[in-house]
């Protein structure tokens, strides 16, 4: 036999030994810490609004699959919930992908040209940042791995403080600021740019409520080309992704090479898509983040995003409980037929026609610019500025067919803004981690939980016992036993 | 002294036919002939002189010449005969100088048992080989055990060697009828000539060979019907029973829940259970997915033999019909072994075996969680299974029940066929090169071609998912080539009363296997079923290959026959381990000593033979997939604007210094014959302690990774084997009984950090292997009823979601709340022993056999009680759930949750009520024979009997089969029933004919 008769390499996939070797094999290495995005957008929502006050869900008594789905937002969940295990990973997934590219870069035995390895490192940390960031927000100080897993000895770090991962988010995200490029608007191509790096860097700020340092990072925001569209649905339209009002979005596209979106197939009834979506598909999968009463009452009159957020699907049930939808509309003035059931959905990532079933092109947005401006608005107002808040605020304002507002007493323009925030945003998984950042989660989800229980009468009396504990979620079960330098947050 | 010339007859014994063949000399001369055809043979000799008979599988005779020139004999077949020759790995020894522990098993005993796999054949023949029908999947049921739980995750099947070919595809696709005997090794001094393959014994497969100066012509058949028993069925609620339970469901709904009718609107409840007297027994959906199914077979050996030709070539077929409706296997094969022997320094052989197997539907989605079985079940008794007009309702939920298929339109839809082509062929050469210096070549090939082709129809629909759906189809193929090249020098030499044995080999086996899946999808109607007819078509391709390089020898030495020592050593080097630790190095030795032989033993029939034996040695486990010692850099693709952007990123950990998992195993063995050789006895204890045990091991998220392929841990096994075989009765009626019986335990040592594999996942996750314990032990929560009141509730420790009348798990950490945390060990799915009882009954021209075997001790989790005991009002369920909790007046037998929204779950999680003893005693067979003796000409002889398969089963589990196992091969999640493909009883008819 040949002397190499016991060394096979896999022929069908790359592995380590014939990767790295070259600034291409990085730069798919980038795309690769990209795609985890996903995993997080995917079910971020049931994390994110479903647990406020803005979603609740389409009870199935015929299937408790999704109970999980249910405890999330009835403040019920516990640390084996799947939707938290998977974010978790999902964010680590990419933290790993960044720490890989970093740690190899270090050891590359070719040249790199500056303005490659420049993009790639800015890329990367921003990348890094902001999965930390969506950690830390969501379950407080978490193993800060800054390296490459190797073997299993290292995959058991103990947890770092909040602030730790702050301070690692921030050093990251002030690395990628000086190295990735400028956004080159009107079009973008969806990936990490000076303009989402400064933004969730202020976010980051905001979060800690150091808003000062936010301010001159949004103001340069302003300055970067971003504007708004003339009609709020224009700003989730397909023709228009990563277009002049997006700073971020998490990238999809439809077809059959695995890069579809299926959002909308989880935010409509169950049963037969075809009156829905023009195709004719079983969904067992929807009834989630369904829009809530409360939302709805929060809408000023004639505030055009209603009606571009809020859709009315009408319909039926069948002897066996099985709705049948009929047909879309709107919901300006909406008022049910009789005989008729009307069930609300999330009409902003519905554009039809589509080609396939359960296989979207739709994006998720991260940040867009009117997020930006309310930010700047916030950041303003809570550092004495209210009156150079208001122009911010009324751009976004005055978009949506209101009325400018002219307060300018911080204690009173500041619920003005919330309530901005939770309809600009609406559905964009910000109204949750917004309560927590602006301390309002206890007294007003406490008093939507006492609302929905008495609306419904299959949620227990255990539910929504919104305390601190709960403004994060718990570490996975799964990593408490594997990795027993792990504690669990308190509460769980 | 006048020489003259004899003449005479020799006949079997058992069934008085000539036997060819027979080898007849005179003794101390070399003067000798063999019989002819029909058993005749003539030879000259004197008065006085001594003729010895001898054949293989027969007692050697002896007769003295007397006064007549006629001399018939009738030859008695061996029984448990210490001259008998038993094959072992690289060769073949006498079984009273076999050092270690090893077992024979000749096939001819097995013939009566109608079987699809060789598995079957084994079950309880064997102590130490544990042999389960773990499903009644037609040609798939069968899982073999060496010595109990060997390994965590890589594999538990003893490597399966035929004719000396190690084989490296489905053991099942050979054809059971071809085989002549089995040899069964179970310790390291016995298996670890075969080395990094052996830690889970060996079984060496011989199949038939043309005897020298005979030749035969055999038809071998059996038609036989099989029925699924009524013991064990599922014991769910009839159409009136479910009615009455859903319309107290819907009343508590109203009364604790404000319940209204989204369909009326009206706090009422709904038609379908208004009236449930109305229903009678309603629809057995079990039932109607099950149909008596015929099971045959048809094998046809000719053989001849002459000194210098031997060859002998079988064709058969077999056809199983599942007991499930639309399923079964067919099997055509054939097997030609030729041996040529030019000189008697020189030996060419070429055997040929191609198999081709069809299963219809077998490999489908038959059984399972909630796939076509369990979903009948699940599925409402009120819905008729047909249509008055014969077809099929398409939905079997009644009012608010989940979404459920007509699952016995799904079984009669399905459209799942594998055709499998498998050629395993070799051809050796052998040349005495100087005297007892005997080189051997062998090349070898395993060919395999698998070809498997779906289609859904536009009815498809699965539980969740009913249809109509869109049509789509798979086809996935696979064609894999094994060779292997092994050279093998051996030499014997004899000093005096100093015999040895030398074998000195190498060998190289290279496996590739390129496999190919196709998906179409969106047909434009179901008229089409090949992927042809698709819209959409996606394929990829793909290979893997793996090597082996090996180096081995072995030294046998005895002294006077009576002190035996055998060591061993194979050197081998694989391509799956890293870099660092591609070799390994696997010793034995092993030694046996006959102290019957010794002057000091009184010599006694009484107390014939009495042998101890023991050994010692190393074996390796290298089942753990290809290229895991390397990190693999996956597809990661994303899209920027708007189109397809490449990416790759490492997506799975690879380990270079992954390397054998290595056994070191001890046994002591005692091999006693008593009453002439009548009774005997063997005895064997065994210690294994296993290093560095190969496994997926999970590890935290945090890595980036979800699991790495390592040596983990220490695992000590160990366990006694007793057998015994008795010829009861030798006269006219002779019976022959034998027994053995085999007890295995294992123990977790450690394990990496220490940290428990399985257990972690809210659903699916039921075993736990953790250190001090045994490998993959039952885990779930410990159920303690129900809170039957308000101040049971008040005072005891309750879950985030518990409520009065709601399920009560116990607190097991002492915390006051009921959590994950509190989930505990619940059983041990390996028996504590198991046995097996066979006796054989002779008289006159009958025969009459019986097999019986069991376990004792194991424990099983029904895990499809997570749909038999759902609460949600959502499936048809057990009987007893009617007992439920439904207000502090009425609390049922306080075992039974109430059906409360939202406190649910928590007596859907795994549970102890899941946990059932799996002891079992299973009459394998009965079979009943009768063989002509006077036959028409041109026949030689038959025999035709009537034989009943899985006759009963006594077992306190109540579900279908006690040998269930539905991970089959993973040792970390067994003892699980998923509700698998019912295991029936067959009763059949079968014949040998001789010509």
């Amino acid at each position: 036999c040949k002397k190499d008769f016991l060394e096979l390499f896999p022929e069908g996939q790359m592995n380590e030994g014939n990767f790295y070797k070259s600034t291409v094999d990085f730069q798919q290495a980038v795309v690769g810490a990209y795609t985890p995005l996903r995993d997080v957008a995917n079910i971020a929502f049931y994390m994110d609004e479903m647990r406020s006050d803005n979603a609740h869900y389409d009870y199935n008594s015929k299937d408790r699959g999704g109970l999980g789905y249910e405890q999330l937002a009835d403040f019920l969940d516990n640390s084996q919930n799947g939707v938290t295990a998977t974010r978790y990973q999902g964010d680590y997934n990419g933290i790993s992908r960044t720490n890989v590219i970093l740690d190899r870069l270090e050891k590359i035995t070719f040249t790199m040209a500056d303005a490659d390895r420049k993009q790639i490192v800015g890329e990367t940390k921003a990348l890094r940042a902001h999965y930390y960031f969506d950690l830390v927000r969501h379950y407080g100080g978490v193993p800060l791995h800054l390296h490459e897993v190797t073997e299993k000895s290292q995959a058991t770090l103990p947890r770092s403080t909040a602030e730790q991962v702050y301070a690692q988010i921030i050093a990251d995200f002030t690395d990628a600021l000086a190295n990735v490029a400028a956004p080159k608007l009107p079009q973008e191509t969806g990936r990490v740019t000076k303009g989402m790096v400064a933004t969730e860097l202020a976010h980051v700020y905001m979060t800690l409520k150091q808003f000062d340092k936010a301010i001159p990072l949004l103001q340069s925001v302003t300055t970067m080309g971003y504007s708004l569209w003339a009609n709020y649905e224009d700003a989730f339209k397909n023709e228009n992704k990563n277009n002049k009002e997006s700073i971020f979005e998490v990238q999809y596209k439809d077809g059959t090479d695995g890069q579809s979106s299926t959002f909308i197939y989880r935010f409509i009834p169950n049963g037969n898509t075809l009156n829905i979506t023009g195709i004719s598909y079983n969904d067992t999968n929807g009834g989630w983040n369904y829009p809530t009463d409360d939302l709805l009452a929060a809408y000023e009159p004639n505030d055009k995003r209603l009606d571009a957020t809020i859709g009315v699907i009408e319909g039926t049930y069948n002897a066996n409980t099985d709705f049948v939808a009929s047909k879309i509309v709107s919901i300006v003035n909406y008022k049910a037929p009789t005989g008729v059931i009307a069930k609300y959905f999330i009409r902003k990532y519905f554009h039809p026609p589509y080609l396939l079933a359960n296989n979207t092109k739709e994006n998720w947005p991260i940040y867009r610019y009117s997020n930006v401006l309310l930010m700047l608005a916030e950041c303003l107002n809570e550092t004495g500025q209210s009156a150079a808040a208001l122009p911010y605020l009324n751009q976004v304002r005055t978009r949506a067919g209101l009325a400018a507002t002219t307060t300018i007493d911080p204690a009173l323009l500041r619920p003005i803004i919330a309530h901005e925030r939770r309809i600009e945003l609406a559905f964009e998984n910000h109204r949750w981690l917004d309560l927590v950042r602006t301390d309002q989660a206890i007294p007003v989800l406490t008093a939507y939980g006492i609302k929905t229980k008495a609306q419904f009468g299959y949620i227990l009396p255990a539910a929504y016992n919104v305390t601190a504990a709960r403004f994060i979620y718990p570490i996975p079960f799964r990593e408490l036993q594997l990795n027993t330098a792990l504690v669990q947050s308190p509460g769980y | 002294q006048q020489s003259m010339k004899i003449t005479g007859k020799v006949t079997s014994s058992e069934d008085r036919t000539g036997l060819p063949g027979v080898s007849v000399k005179v003794k101390g001369t070399q003067v000798g002939t063999v019989t002819d055809g029909a058993g005749a043979y003539t030879l000259t000799a004197a008065k006085g002189n001594v003729l010895t008979f001898s054949y293989v599988g027969y007692d050697l005779y002896e007769a003295t010449v007397g006064e007549s020139s006629t001399v018939n004999v009738s030859l008695k077949s061996k029984s448990a005969d210490l001259q008998e020759v038993v094959v072992v790995s690289y060769g073949s020894s006498r079984q009273r100088d076999i050092t270690g522990a090893v077992t024979k098993v000749n096939a001819e005993d097995l013939q009566n048992l109608p079987a699809a796999e060789i598995g079957q054949k084994l079950t309880g023949r064997v102590p130490g080989l544990q042999v389960n029908q773990a499903s009644g999947r037609p040609g798939q049921g069968m899982t073999f055990r060496v010595r109990g739980a060997a390994s965590l995750g890589s594999g538990n099947q003893p490597l399966i060697v035929v004719d000396g070919q190690p084989i490296t595809g489905d053991v099942n696709l050979i054809n059971p009828d071809d085989i002549e005997s089995f040899s069964v090794l179970k310790d390291a001094a016995s298996t670890a000539l075969y080395g990094s393959r052996a830690a889970n014994g060996v079984i060496l497969i011989t199949t038939k060979q043309a005897k020298s100066g005979r030749s035969t012509i055999n038809f071998n058949t059996y038609y036989g019907t099989q029925t699924v028993l009524q013991r064990g069925r599922p014991d769910i609620m009839n159409a009136n029973e479910f009615a009455t339970f859903m319309k107290g469901y819907y009343e508590d709904r109203i009364k604790y829940e404000n319940w209204k009718n989204p369909v009326t609107g009206l706090a009422e409840v709904p038609a379908d259970y208004q009236n449930p007297a109305q229903y009678g027994e309603g629809t057995d959906w079990y039932n109607e997915l099950l149909r008596t199914a015929p099971i045959q077979n048809y094998n046809l050996n000719i053989s001849s033999g002459t000194d210098k030709v031997l060859s002998s070539n079988s064709l058969t077929y077999f056809k199983q019909d599942g007991v499930l409706r639309n399923t079964g296997m067919q099997r055509f094969s054939f097997r030609s072994n030729n041996q040529y022997t030019p000189s008697s320094k020189v030996k060419f052989g070429f055997n040929i075996a191609p198999t081709y197997q069809i299963d219809n539907n077998t490999r489908g989605n038959l059984d399972g969680n909630r796939q076509i079985l369990v979903g009948g079940e699940i599925s409402s008794p009120l819905i008729p299974a047909r249509n008055a007009d014969g077809s099929y309702p398409t939905r079997t939920g009644s009012y608010g029940m989940f979404a459920l298929p007509n699952f016995l339109q799904q079984l009669d839809l399905m459209k799942n066929k594998q055709n499998s082509l498998r050629i395993l062929a070799n051809a050796f050469g052998e040349i005495e090169l100087l005297k007892d210096l005997r080189f051997r070549t062998t090349i070898n090939t395993d060919l395999g071609a698998i070809d498997q082709n779906s289609f859904n129809s536009s009815n498809y629909g699965t539980a969740g998912a009913p249809g109509p759906s869109i049509p789509s189809a798979v086809s996935n193929s696979n064609n894999y080539t094994s060779w292997l090249s092994e050279n093998i020098l051996t030499y014997k030499l004899t000093k005096g009363d100093h015999n040895f044995d030398f074998l000195a080999g190498y060998s190289a086996q290279k496996y590739n296997r390129n496999f190919r899946t196709i998906n179409g999808s969106v047909f434009p109607n179901d008229n089409i079923p090949w992927i042809a007819g698709a819209a959409t078509t996606t394929g990829t391709t793909n290979n893997t290959a793996w090597d082996i390089a090996s180096m081995f020898g072995r030294i046998n030495y005895d002294y006077k026959g009576k002190y035996l020592i055998s060591a061993n050593i194979r050197r081998d080097g694989s391509s799956r381990f890293g870099k660092n630790s591609k070799y390994g190095t696997f010793p034995s030795i092993s030694a046996g000593w006959i102290i019957s032989e010794e002057s000091f033993f009184p010599k006694s029939d009484n107390f014939s033979f009495l042998k101890i034996r023991g050994g010692y040695g190393k074996t390796g486990n290298n089942n753990i997939g290809d290229y895991t010692q390397t990190s693999l850099v996956g597809q990661t693709n994303y899209v920027f604007s708007s189109a397809l952007a490449q990416g790759l990123s490492i997506t799975s950990l690879g380990n270079p210094d992954l390397t054998w998992e290595t056994s070191k195993q001890t046994d002591i063995g005692l091999e006693m014959n008593f009453f002439k050789n009548r009774i005997n006895v063997t005895y064997d204890y065994y210690n294994k302690l296993t290093n560095g045990m190969l496994y997926l091991i999970s590890i935290p998220y945090a890595s980036g990774y979800s699991s790495i392929r390592y040596n983990v841990g220490e695992f000590k096994m160990w366990g006694h084997e007793l057998s015994i075989n008795s010829t009861n009765l030798t006269g006219e009626v002779k019976w022959n009984t034998g027994f053995n019986i085999s007890f295995n335990d294992n123990k977790v040592l450690s394990l990496q950090d220490n940290t428990p594999i399985g257990g972690t996942a809210t659903y699916n996750d039921y075993n736990r292997t953790a250190v001090g314990r045994r490998i993959g032990e039952l885990f779930g929560y410990v159920f303690d009823g129900v809170y039957k009141n308000q101040q049971e509730f008040d005072s005891q420790p309750k879950h985030a979601t518990s409520a009065v009348g709601t399920a009560r798990m116990k607190d097991i950490n002492g915390d006051g709340k009921i959590d994950q945390n509190d989930k505990t060990f619940l059983g041990n799915p390996n028996p504590k022993f198991l046995f097996g009882l066979n006796n054989d009954i002779r008289y006159k021209n009958f025969d009459f056999s019986i097999s019986v075997s069991g376990q004792v001790g194991n424990k099983i989790m029904n895990t499809n009680l997570q749909n038999f005991q759902n609460l949600d009002g959502i499936f048809n369920i057990e009987k007893s759930m009617m007992n439920r909790w439904r207000s502090p007046e009425n609390p049922g037998n306080g075992q039974v949750p109430r059906t409360l929204s939202n406190t649910t779950e928590l007596y859907r999680f795994g549970n102890s009520n899941w946990v059932f003893s799996g002891d079992y005693l299973t009459i394998r067979n009965i079979s009943a024979g009768y063989t002509f003796t006077s036959v028409p000409k041109y026949f030689k002889s038959a025999r035709i009997y009537l034989a009943v398969n899985q006759a009963y089963v006594f077992t306190k589990y109540p579900g279908q089969n006690p040998e269930v196992n539905d991970s089959r091969d993973n040792q970390t999640t067994a003892g699980q029933d998923n509700g698998s493909y019912p295991v029936p009883r067959t009763i059949s008819i079968g014949a040998n004919i001789n010509f």
